[in-house]
């Protein structure tokens, strides 16, 4: 048979061929598709008739209509009809103003963008604060979208909201009718604004009213002291960059006291080491370690009710050097015989020396100021007559008349909040609520407002115009940079209103400028020329030569012996909170102590030892009694406390307040007691109990000594010199190096960063390579940084409970690590050696104390600012499965958070963890609308735009800022030229008050930044593991040798 | 095939036929599950609903929800994938491995333990799926094309690796098993009626136990098992890569890619044995899987046991060898740190307890076994809390220091995740012939207890016959 013509048919049909199936084949489709009467005009001809075409219209119609019901947001973007000639979208401006608040000063530059502060950052022409902000300043601009001041949008009278002509009639009546009893009562912070104190004299005149300064934190022990040596009641100008040699007894002045931040840039100018080998030497005597004791290159404690014969010591001592009457008194040696050697030390650089002491009794700072005088330091590194105008607040005068008001009383309370600030709060609160009137001027209820029955709606500062005499001589302007959010005033506004000044708070500056100011200079010849620049400069420096204006004055020595007895406390301002003005800012709330790395509590701070000898571990709850007061905070263990003084800060326990502050933490400010006639910030006969229960403390840091690791490289200056000198570097910075054979078979050390060495290829960065040093001989561990950084990058805020689960999001942190001294003199930092820390989930503590340890109060403190280190080997880019996190042609590690999954490999992978993770979604997550302030409409406009606010589930970290460098390069190619040194700053670097950052580009051999790296005390962090990090450290020197002691 | 009569039999019982072997395992299948089985399958369901409830929060809330910080990155979710990921290797190892080296003793346990496999690995995935902060998005770990232009996942990334050794593996397994099972789901097909019949008839895929198909059965099984066998060593091996390439002290170990095989294989025949121990009682399988195959598997768990203890022996020594203080004190911590227990938990139960089974006593004691194979789970899965955990928690800068301790999410997902095990491993067991039905009757003849004995008495009649035929010669 053959089979090609064998023949297959698929079916009967086929093999039939029948008519049908030839049909049915030549059709493609099985069923004729009736396409004639789809398109026919005739709807008659279609099968669909009139009843299912109305059926079908209807039910489109009605789920079409259904579907819009669902209404998607509107966002509306509405173009400018006439565009402001400024304001360009996506460039932001910034304006030069002043921030003051009663307690801290800075002169400032305020960014904004599209018309919203974001920012603040220093203003770098003022020679008072021009180098950095302090943390506060940088958190302010938030207090600007806090939505507790929607609470006072608009004036009040007993709870209604009232225009302001009807508040300005009822204030000016009750004003007027109060002249017959003496007077109203106008009670603010020390007011530095010439103008407004112009203001408030018409005001005092106009009224027959009385003006009341009342400070939180009280000075008037110095301003009395002062007021008999220098002949006026103020707080000196104290210039630390002239001070070789630095004696501070109890004086925070790195952090609180003084002029806080103006210190900063004086002093850490004398602590870098500069090429002739000189720094100042800083000795600290303390009872409770504070910033600027953790500085020190000596540091010893003594008891607070001490203090005098403390001083009394030092007085003895110099003057016996000098020649000199000693005190009258004997005096008291602190361990280690500081306080002679300090004498010693101070009298060999006469004139270029500085005592300082933080004490707010008069008769101890009478001999401080004798000290100064015998050691000729006045007109040299203390100026008394250009004095500052901070402080001014006497402490008689205010609590008279604060405890003074009565039934008959018109009390008005601006920028001041004495319910909560003084002692006998509650007994003030009762008072207010009797008095015939209160008027608080305040943004957002506080506790005096609350009691008060008129409400005078404030701005914010950022709203304001102002200006400031911080220094005699020393004026700066303060301008809004954005109008009125609510329907509010300032101080100046309300006053200018209630004098019948008609003026407008800006008229009336420039004209107050015009007349007071312009006078006083040569620079510009016409007043509206004059204005114009001192309003874009924002400062007008007009300081004066400073003179020796001080003399030896007696003092009362009965005074100077302090309430002693049991346990003694000491009440102090956190670098954060501060006085508690600014508790409602979550950033604050969540800046990690400098020193306990704690955020969002108050504690008690007690040396280890005494925990360990009243049986207490870290967390603990205990009632803090005194004064007849109570507390009830948990204890947290901090080295470098004498062991029998415990320390608890002020600024906590709001309970008048938005929702981030309120209740966070106990009001100290009740133990706070009159001593002498002034304020006294220090309580005796403290009784501490504990009451058996536990709360767990949020701190970002619970590990505080370095195990023995070369992370933190120091040395002391006597060591360094001679070794640079003798050309041995690796003395004080021992770099990674290897053993390796030469051609001639010799082992030879070779660097581990060559690149015969390395298996990596060494990557090419042909434009700019940015590099970041950081000078641990500068950095002070304030940690302005850390909150500028969560300003400029959107770093969200997670609240205390999420701090206690070890997830805060700051991008860069302030690692703090503790040496103690062994008994034959050793450094200890291994846990192993001083006890260590244990986990009990709840919290750590100091386990068990080794009696290495000599004592716990000696410690030595060391700060290292840590951010991502954009290392070159980076071992976060490989792991990434996605490529998330790639490397720029520029030296940076970038982070894409579009591409992000969250494995957080790379988290994982980091040797610095400085990886965060978006645990939760935290601008929408019910569980942080209390704290995260981009939670809300108000909150969000504090977001920089240039900065993406990431999701839940994805990767973060730092930059380098890329957002500024990218702005830098924009900005050098419009303009045709290369990039400048010093150009594209990180935020990190602008907040920096003590200059200890450095940024640029090391392919730029001119630049600080290429020096830098290239300095004999550059070194990476962990640099062994060969990941080669992009940020460098500066070994940190210590003028600590022992022939100083 | 000559078998040596002192080899101990493999089916015990004097009665045993085919059609005996056939009735013991498939009557299971057919008849209606015990109480045991439903009180089982319960327990397994309720504990599955914590699993989606747990995943369901999980998802609602983000990874926050877990107790992970920023020093701890990863924790329990790790843990128990690679923990997961170890146990079916085991499954693994007995039906290629032992399949291309003739171990006639695997045809017990082959079907079961790749059951675990597979269930294993659907459990140990679901982790690296969930753990990612944005799982809607986890498809970007594959090389896709994509609308970014060249956009590519990071083949330099361990955790890239990763997806493909897994989803080979799973693939692999699930072909392998469901192979193997075509000739016994026809049996059970043959001996039903009705829509089972039909079920078991689509599902066996027409088998028809013709020469030819059980020509190309054996074929392919050996294909398979050559496909599988390099996934033995493979797939742990990339698991370790995910530690063994990073930086991280504890983790950054070359002896991480056979450590980790070994304790896979270790971990997972102590699984198998978990598992069959109680299965055999339950369903009356003691006749095929006997106090010998028990015996087996304990002695392939003290060999790998004992690599597994040399290895942490070796670790230590190279980080005190190395002389890198961060190495070092990892170690130092692992032993004396904050997870000492952890630690030491993992060295009772994974070092010691396997040098029990030098003793054949305990070998062949089914409590003893059962306890240790308890033992050798926890232990096991200690090991990889104590690698990822007291590795991460102190790494290189002490101001990061932290711990790490599972919220109820975690503890509810792997507690869940065992649910999702067990009602799998039910629903296998009522559904499908647990031991291979084909495969033990083809060793019928030569391991059974009865044809053994037959044999032997065969070859002692030949031996005297033989010899009295030489004396008669002599």
């Amino acid at each position: 048979m053959n089979n090609s013509e064998r023949k297959y048919w698929k079916s009967v049909d086929e093999l039939n061929n029948t008519p049908a199936f030839q049909q049915e084949i030549s059709s493609e489709f099985g069923q004729e598709i009736p396409v004639d009467e789809i398109i026919a005009e005739n709807a008659s001809v279609s099968s669909t008739n009139r009843r299912d075409f109305l059926k079908i219209f209807g039910f489109s119609v009605g789920a079409a209509s259904l579907a819009a019901c669902n209404t998607t947001p509107i966002k509306k973007a509405i173009p400018f009809l006439n565009h402001p000639a400024e304001m360009s979208p996506s460039i932001a401006n910034y304006y030069a103003s002043t921030y003051f608040d009663g307690n801290d000063f800075a002169n400032i530059l305020v960014k904004t963008r599209e018309g919203r502060p974001i920012k603040i950052e220093a203003n770098n022409l003022s020679s008072t604060t021009g180098n950095g902000v302090s943390a506060r300043v940088s958190a302010a601009v938030l207090g600007l979208y806090d939505t507790h001041r929607e609470g006072t949008k608009n004036p009040m009278i007993g709870g209604k909201e009232v225009s302001w002509a009807d508040f300005d009639k009822e204030v000016i009546a009750l004003l007027n009718d109060a002249k017959a009893n003496g007077g109203a009562t106008l009670v603010t912070p020390t007011l530095i604004s010439p103008s407004a104190k112009a203001l408030v004299q018409t005001f005092v005149a106009q009224f027959g009213a009385k003006h009341v300064v009342y400070d939180s934190i009280s000075y008037s022990g110095m301003l009395e002291a002062n007021q008999v040596t220098l002949g006026k009641a103020v707080v000196p100008y104290y210039d630390f960059a002239k001070a070789n040699v630095i004696v501070s007894i109890n004086a925070d002045f790195l952090g609180n006291w003084g002029g806080g931040l103006m210190n900063i840039a004086g002093y850490s100018s004398r602590r870098k080491v500069n090429e002739e080998g000189n720094m100042s030497v800083h000795y600290h005597f303390e009872p409770a370690l504070s910033l600027t004791g953790s500085n020190a290159d000596f540091r010893s404690t003594y008891l607070p009710s001490n203090e005098g014969m403390v001083v009394a010591q030092l007085y003895n001592e110099v003057a016996k050097q000098t020649g000199n009457a000693g005190a009258g008194i004997n005096g008291m040696e602190v361990a280690g015989n500081l306080v002679a050697a300090a004498a010693k030390k101070l009298v060999s650089a006469k004139g270029a020396s500085l005592v300082v002491c933080g004490s707010n009794n008069k008769d101890i700072h009478i001999m401080v100021n004798n000290i100064n005088k015998m050691l000729g330091n006045y007109g040299q590194t203390i100026d008394g007559v250009n004095a500052l105008n901070i402080r001014q607040g006497n402490d008689t005068a205010a609590m008279n008349a604060l405890n003074g008001i009565n039934a008959n009383s018109v009390v008005i309370f601006a920028g001041v909040n004495p319910v909560y600030t003084m002692g006998n709060g509650s007994a003030l609160a009762k008072q207010i609520q009797g008095a015939k009137a209160s008027i608080a001027l305040v943004s957002g209820h506080d506790e005096t407002s609350s009691v008060c029955s008129h409400i005078a709606a404030a701005n914010h500062f950022l709203e304001s115009w102002g200006d400031a005499e911080v220094r005699e001589g020393s004026y700066s302007l303060q301008q809004p940079s954005i109008s009125k959010l609510f329907n509010t005033r300032s101080l100046e506004e309300c006053l200018l209103a209630w004098n019948g000044n008609s003026a407008s708070h800006y008229q009336y500056l420039k004209d107050f400028w015009s007349a007071s100011m312009f006078s006083k200079q040569s620079k510009y010849t016409t007043t509206d020329s004059f204005w114009r620049n001192s309003l874009n400069q924002g400062v007008l420096e007009l300081t004066g030569t400073s003179s020796d204006n001080a003399s030896m004055a007696s003092f009362n020595a009965n005074n100077i012996k302090g309430n002693a007895g049991g346990l003694e406390m000491v009440i102090y301002q956190k670098m954060g909170l501060g006085d508690g003005l600014q508790a409602n800012n979550p950033w604050l709330q969540e800046m990690p102590d400098p020193l306990t790395k704690a955020c969002w509590d108050n504690y008690l701070a007690v040396n280890p030892m005494y925990a360990k000898q009243n049986n207490l571990t870290e967390g603990d709850l205990v009632t803090v009694e005194a004064n007849g007061y109570k507390v009830t905070v948990p204890v947290l263990m901090l080295p470098g406390m004498m062991p029998n003084v415990v320390a608890l800060a002020l600024g906590y326990g709001r309970t008048k307040v938005g929702k981030a502050g309120l209740n966070v933490g106990q009001n100290a400010y009740p133990f706070v007691s009159m001593m002498n006639g002034n304020r006294s910030y220090y309580v005796s006969n403290v009784k501490v109990a504990a009451t058996g229960e536990h709360r767990k403390l949020a701190q970002t840091q619970t590990h505080h000594t370095i195990e023995g690791r070369s992370i933190v490289k120091e040395t002391s200056l006597g060591t360094y010199l001679a070794a640079k000198k003798a050309g041995k570097h690796e003395e004080y910075n021992l770099r990674p190096h290897l053993l390796m054979k030469n051609e001639k078979g010799e082992h030879v050390k070779v660097n581990a960063f060559d690149e015969t060495v390395t298996l990596w290829n060494k990557r090419k960065y042909p434009s700019h390579h940015w590099m970041m040093g950081i000078d641990l001989n500068a950095c002070i561990g304030c940690g302005s940084c850390v909150v500028a950084c969560q300003a400029e990058n959107n770093v969200p805020v997670v609240g205390r409970q999420e701090v206690i689960n070890r997830r805060e999001m700051h991008w860069m942190r302030i690692d703090r690590y503790f040496t103690f001294r062994a008994k034959d003199g050793r450094a200890i930092t291994e846990e192993t050696e001083y006890g260590g820390e244990q986990y009990n989930y709840d919290g750590n503590v100091f386990r068990e104390f080794k009696n290495d340890v000599a004592d716990f109060s000696d410690v030595s403190v060391v700060y290292q600012p840590v951010m991502c280190q954009q290392c070159d080997n980076a071992p976060c880019e490989t792991v990434c499965p996605v490529l998330a996190t790639v490397h720029s042609d520029e030296g940076l590690n970038q982070m894409v958070y579009n591409r992000c999954v969250g494995t957080r490999y790379c988290a994982n992978n980091c040797p610095y963890k400085v990886r965060r993770f978006n645990w939760f979604s935290y601008y929408d997550n019910p569980l942080f609308s209390d704290v995260n302030p981009a939670q809300t409409e108000l909150g969000r406009m504090v977001l920089n735009p240039d900065v993406t606010v990431r999701a839940r589930g994805v990767m973060e970290k730092c930059t380098f800022c890329v957002q500024s460098i990218q702005a830098g390069k924009l900005q050098a190619k419009k303009e045709g030229r290369n990039i400048k040194d010093g150009e594209v700053k990180t935020a990190c670097q602008k907040a920096c008050p003590s200059n200890a950052i450095v940024f640029g580009d090391v392919n730029d051999e001119t630049s600080d930044i290429y020096k830098l790296v290239n300095s004999d005390r550059a070194y990476g962090l962990i640099e062994e593991i060969q990941v080669l990090p992009s940020v460098q450290y500066l070994v940190k020197v210590r003028n600590n040798d022992k022939n100083q002691a | 095939m000559y078998e040596s009569p002192y080899r101990r039999p493999l089916i015990t019982g004097d009665d045993t036929t085919y059609k005996k072997i056939s009735d013991d395992i498939i009557i299971p299948v057919e008849a209606k599950p015990t109480q045991w089985w439903y009180m089982g399958f319960a327990i397994s369901l309720a504990f599955l609903a914590l699993y989606v409830w747990a995943i369901g929060y999980l998802l609602w809330n983000g990874v926050g929800s877990w107790g992970l910080n920023k020093t701890v990155d990863w924790g329990w979710d790790i843990t128990n994938f690679v923990w997961w990921v170890g146990i079916g290797h085991a499954g693994t190892l007995i039906s290629a491995v032992l399949l291309l080296f003739r171990q006639k003793w695997r045809t017990a346990v082959n079907r079961s333990a790749e059951a675990m496999t597979i269930f294993a690995v659907v459990c140990a995935g679901v982790y690296p799926l969930l753990h990612a902060g944005r799982p809607w998005v986890i498809y970007w770990a594959l090389p896709l094309p994509n609308t970014y232009g060249n956009l590519w996942a990071n083949f330099n990334s361990p955790l890239l690796w990763d997806v493909f050794a897994i989803s080979t593996y799973l693939t692999v397994s699930v072909v392998f098993w469901y192979v193997g099972l075509l000739p016994d789901l026809a049996s059970v097909r043959d001996r039903a009626t009705g829509l089972k019949k039909k079920m078991y008839g689509i599902f066996s895929f027409g088998w028809n136990g013709s020469a030819k198909a059980w020509s190309r059965f054996e074929i392919v099984s050996l294909i398979l098992a050559g496909l599988a066998t390099p996934l033995v060593l493979s797939v742990h091996t990339i698991v370790s890569f995910d530690f063994a390439t990073s930086v991280i002290p504890g983790w950054h170990t070359t002896i991480f890619p056979p450590y980790f095989v070994a304790g896979a294989v270790f971990s997972g025949f102590a699984m198998v044995l978990t598992l069959l121990i109680v299965a055999r009682k339950a369903m009356k399988l003691e006749d095929y899987i006997t106090l010998n195959h028990i015996d087996v598997m304990c002695k392939i768990i003290m060999v790998t046991g004992s690599i597994v203890g040399s290895a942490y022996i070796t670790e230590f020594f190279i980080a005190w060898y190395s002389a890198v203080e961060y190495e070092r004190y990892a170690f130092v911590n692992r032993m004396f740190g904050e997870y000492w227990w952890s630690y030491w938990a993992m060295m009772t139960c994974n070092v010691i307890t396997p040098q029990l089974f030098w003793s054949q006593k305990l070998r062949r004691n089914i409590t003893a076994v059962f306890i240790i194979s308890i033992f050798v789970n926890i232990g096991m899965w200690f090991e990889r809390f104590v690698i990822i955990v007291t590795s991460l928690h102190r790494d290189y800068l002490p101001s990061s220091w932290a711990m790490y301790s599972p919220t109820w999410v975690e503890i509810s997902m792997y507690m869940g995740s065992m649910g999702l095990f067990f009602t799998l491993f039910f629903l296998f067991a009522k559904y499908v012939p647990v031991i291979a039905v084909a495969e033990v009757k083809s060793i019928m003849k030569t391991s059974a207890e009865k044809y053994m004995k037959i044999t032997l008495e065969k070859e002692k009649a030949e031996e005297s016959a033989q010899h009295s035929h030489e004396s008669h010669h002599a």
